[in-house]
């Protein structure tokens, strides 16, 4: 445990490093961008100068490094509003939209995976599977705007666009995030069905189940309580990557959906090398993915205690 | 030049009816499904007070302290909260008062501006002339600020008394009013300013109809009420929200839904689905911004104007137009659209489509098997078709063009900075000076002529007469004549104007564009169902 959190630290800086680099890679120069339409040298180099964009950028990865590790993670340079503050405003939205997505497609993937790995080889799992690969198939931004024309213009059950804060108004912060967060689900739901279905096949198969049939145990009983138990350690990490790949997947959507996230945050901080945001972001998701493998690892050992003891 | 305290529309207590019907033949030959909503006003229907506006923004405001910022649209949202010194004509594009209620060159290079009495900022300090020189100072001198070259033609700022101010010029220049109508003109309240220092942008003060309340960057603006503002029964809307949506359709969608009322960007894609879309009143009106194509004209083979006029008879506007703007534009042969005071109807058709033309003056300037040319252009998908339609419409000409891809910035940077390629496909959307947007593009010092090349014989003595000219016919032949001389010299490829096309509720009244794509709010209101 103190090993992997020890690990904490040079992965954050290693992928701050690279993304910082990276961002030095793309052409174009902010102060051309913070200058105006129409630029002239002495307005660049002005600009240049206030914003500390003209030292060396290994400099200005140690100063933002340094300034990190002491709580500061600096400002937009073009808005000057402080990173954490807009991370504090803009990760809640996504993070909602993340959960309410895992939530949507652990609970639809299990129940679909279940009924398709007990009729195995039948119409129904033929259908469930042929449904779900629809899910794989199709763009998370394509589905979200069958979404939008069917449930927001259409019936107009949910809103076409925008965000209510969760701590605001619970109920309607969780309206307004169902249509991203199905948008979202969707290649959730397929994973998670196609691979619960597939290793459920494969318990199912098993000697000791046929031992539990014999004992005359009914069905339900043997997939629900049996057989979730034995491919919980599958699920549990199926999950903790489908968290990360959703994180990811929120920058379409929330574009789609014009949901105040830090998706839409950071496609706009890359594109125009806002290096500050870039970096929090980046900061920030990190430490979430090491935070969920952890929670994953430690949940699988809760539950196979054989993996903790290896 | 004098200019009188006349009160334009925007000033009046309340739209009149004359004002209604004259509204209504400026925007019906461009309205769509309009007909309803202006016919109940024309009727004589009163504008009501309260209500919120919530508007869709295509960009997000590039900073909230006018001397900061650096994108056009920015305009939108500072006029809501503050004022400029001189206004513009929304159909003439003439400067009429605004914070000066009047103004006269009192001597050739002396600007003399009377300012309105009885204005104060949202924060209660006094608009006064000390107000004006503390602003434009400013706008001169901050590290921060974008408009210290518009302000150049300035040389100094003289308090006269607290309600008149004297601008020295650093020569005659009679552009210098509608300078103050653009970004240069915002002012500020100068204790807010001195007392917020950096976070000023973040938290704005004018003298505007509604106050500046809530900024979430990237994300939205709100404006409330000013219940202090100087003119009577103005405004009309108690509230505007400005949510920031990017992407067109999504901004479409969120109207149709009815989270917003309006949206100022409408894809000419989604166009039809607007108009066929139940309570919806769609618009649209020719822009002055224009797509060109500019040129590297100090780095050959561009240096040799055969070949500029070779690529220029090789363009196909009118093609251009149907294809990318469904016929709906209109194609660019000068640098002012056809309803702009200084539009010169003798450029039209100047380089029509002609290949065999095109050829012979390759052949002329030394390539007779054609040539191999680097074009930059913008990622965004209507720039790439842009780009892919002319590189097809060069091929015939001989000219193969080779297309680079870049963001704004980027590609801005690799034209005028690091020198690369020979073309530039770009928007130009310009000043509301005339003259100060050629001066921006085409004078030898321009940030857009990569290698600094002399500008042709007759440009600056053209360019000096459009800003020297002390009266609007003589400043009209003024500006004829420097267009003429870029258009005939083939600077650049003026390539179509492109459409403003807009959606709102059939609730929303009093709405209405203008040419430089910066409406305002002021007579705006919601009618109650």
């Amino acid at each position: 445990m103190k090993g992997r959190l020890l690990q904490v630290v040079p992965i954050v800086i290693l992928s701050t490093f690279v993304v910082f680099g990276l961002l030095q890679l793309v052409p174009g120069d902010p102060a051309y961008t913070l200058a105006g339409e129409v630029p002239d040298p002495e307005t660049v180099q002005r600009i240049r100068k206030l914003y500390e964009l003209d030292q060396p950028w290994l400099l200005r990865y140690g100063s933002w490094l340094w300034s990190a590790a002491q709580g500061d993670l600096s400002s937009s340079i073009y808005t000057r509003e402080p990173v954490s503050e807009m991370l504090w405003r803009a990760f809640p939205h996504t993070l909602l939209i993340v959960v309410y997505a895992l939530l949507l497609a652990t609970v639809l993937g299990v129940v679909l995976g279940v009924i398709a790995a007990a009729n195995a080889g039948r119409a129904v799992d033929t259908v469930i599977t042929g449904i779900v690969s629809i899910g794989i198939s199709m763009p998370n931004f394509w589905i979200a705007m069958i979404l939008v024309s069917t449930f927001a213009l259409g019936f107009q059950i949910f809103p076409a666009t925008g965000a209510i804060a969760f701590s605001k108004d619970p109920l309607e912060a969780i309206r307004y995030a169902t249509l991203p967060a199905l948008a979202l689900a969707s290649s959730g739901v397929a994973e998670v069905t196609r691979q619960l279905r597939s290793t459920m096949v494969e318990f199912l198969g098993a000697t000791h189940v046929r031992t539990l049939y014999a004992k005359g145990l009914p069905m339900s009983n043997v997939l629900w309580k049996h057989g979730l138990r034995n491919v919980a350690v599958n699920l549990l990490t199926i999950i903790g990557l489908q968290f990360n790949r959703l994180l990811a997947a929120t920058v379409i959507v929330e574009t789609v959906f014009a949901f105040p996230g830090v998706g839409g945050a950071v496609i706009h901080a890359a594109t125009n090398k806002d290096f500050p945001v870039v970096q929090g972001v980046v900061f920030l998701l990190v430490l979430i993915v090491l935070a969920v493998n952890l929670a994953v690892d430690l949940l699988c050992a809760a539950v196979d205690p054989r993996i903790g003891r290896r | 030049m004098t200019c009188n305290n006349r009160t334009n529309s925007s000033s009046k207590n309340s739209p009149t009816r004359r004002d209604a019907l004259r509204s209504v033949a400026a925007t019906a030959g461009t309205m769509s499904l309009s007909l309803l909503p202006l016919g109940t006003w024309a009727q004589g229907a009163r504008p009501t007070r309260g209500g919120e506006l919530k508007v869709a923004l295509y960009s997000a405001p590039s900073n909230l302290d006018p001397i900061a910022g650096t994108s056009g649209s920015d305009s939108i949202i500072l006029d809501t909260y503050a004022e400029t010194l001189v206004r513009f004509d929304e159909e003439t594009l003439r400067p009429t008062p605004g914070l000066a209620k009047s103004w006269e060159f009192t001597q050739p290079n002396l600007l003399v501006l009377k300012l309105q009495e009885g204005v104060k900022f949202h924060d209660g300090t006094p608009f006064d002339a000390a107000a004006v020189k503390f602003n434009l100072e400013r706008g001169k001198t901050d590290p921060r600020s974008r408009i210290s070259r518009d302000l150049s033609p300035i040389a100094a700022v003289e308090v006269m008394n607290q309600h008149t101010v004297a601008l020295r010029l650093t020569g005659p220049d009679v552009s210098v009013p509608m300078i103050l109508a653009d970004r240069s003109g915002y002012m500020n309240s100068p204790a807010a300013v001195k007392q917020r220092g950096d976070q000023y942008e973040r938290n704005p003060v004018g003298t505007g109809r509604w106050k500046f309340s809530q900024y979430t960057p990237n994300q939205s603006v709100v404006v409330e009420r000013n219940e202090a503002y100087w003119q009577p029964n103005q405004p009309y809307l108690d509230r505007i929200s400005m949510q920031v949506i990017t992407d067109a359709n999504t901004a479409l969608r969120s109207v149709i839904s009815g989270e917003n009322h309006l949206t100022l960007r409408v894809s000419p894609q989604q166009e039809d689905l607007a108009t066929k879309s139940a309570g919806l009143v769609v618009g649209n009106l020719s822009s002055g911004a224009f797509y060109l194509t500019l040129f590297n004209y100090g780095k050959p083979p561009l240096n040799d104007r055969r070949v500029r006029e070779a690529l220029s008879y090789a363009i196909n506007r009118n093609a251009m137009n149907a294809v990318l703007n469904r016929g709906k534009g209109s194609p660019a042969w000068g640098h002012f659209g056809s309803t702009h005071w200084a539009y010169d109807r003798s450029l039209e058709n100047i380089f029509p489509h002609n290949i065999e033309r095109a050829k012979k003056l390759l052949a002329e300037a030394g390539y007779p098997n054609g040539l191999d040319l680097e074009i930059i252009g913008w990622t965004d998908p209507d720039s790439q078709r842009r780009v892919e339609l002319m590189t097809e419409m060069l091929k015939p000409a001989g000219v193969r063009l080779k297309p680079t891809l870049r963001t704004l910035a980027e590609a801005t940077q690799m034209f005028a900075v690091e020198k690369k390629g020979h073309l530039y496909n770009g928007l130009w959307i310009g000043r509301l000076d005339p003259s100060l947007s050629l001066k921006f593009i085409f004078e030898k010092q321009s940030f857009l002529n990569p290698e600094k090349a002399d500008p042709p014989p007759g440009f600056d003595a053209a360019l000096l007469a459009s800003t020297t000219a002390t009266n609007p016919d003589a400043r009209r032949a003024a500006l004829q004549q420097l267009q003429r001389i870029i258009v005939e010299n083939a600077l650049c490829i003026p390539l179509y104007y492109d459409r403003f096309i807009w959606a709102h509720h059939s609730s929303v009244k009093g709405f209405r564009m203008n040419s430089v794509g910066r409406p305002r709010f002021d007579n705006v209101y919601i009618e109650k169902a």
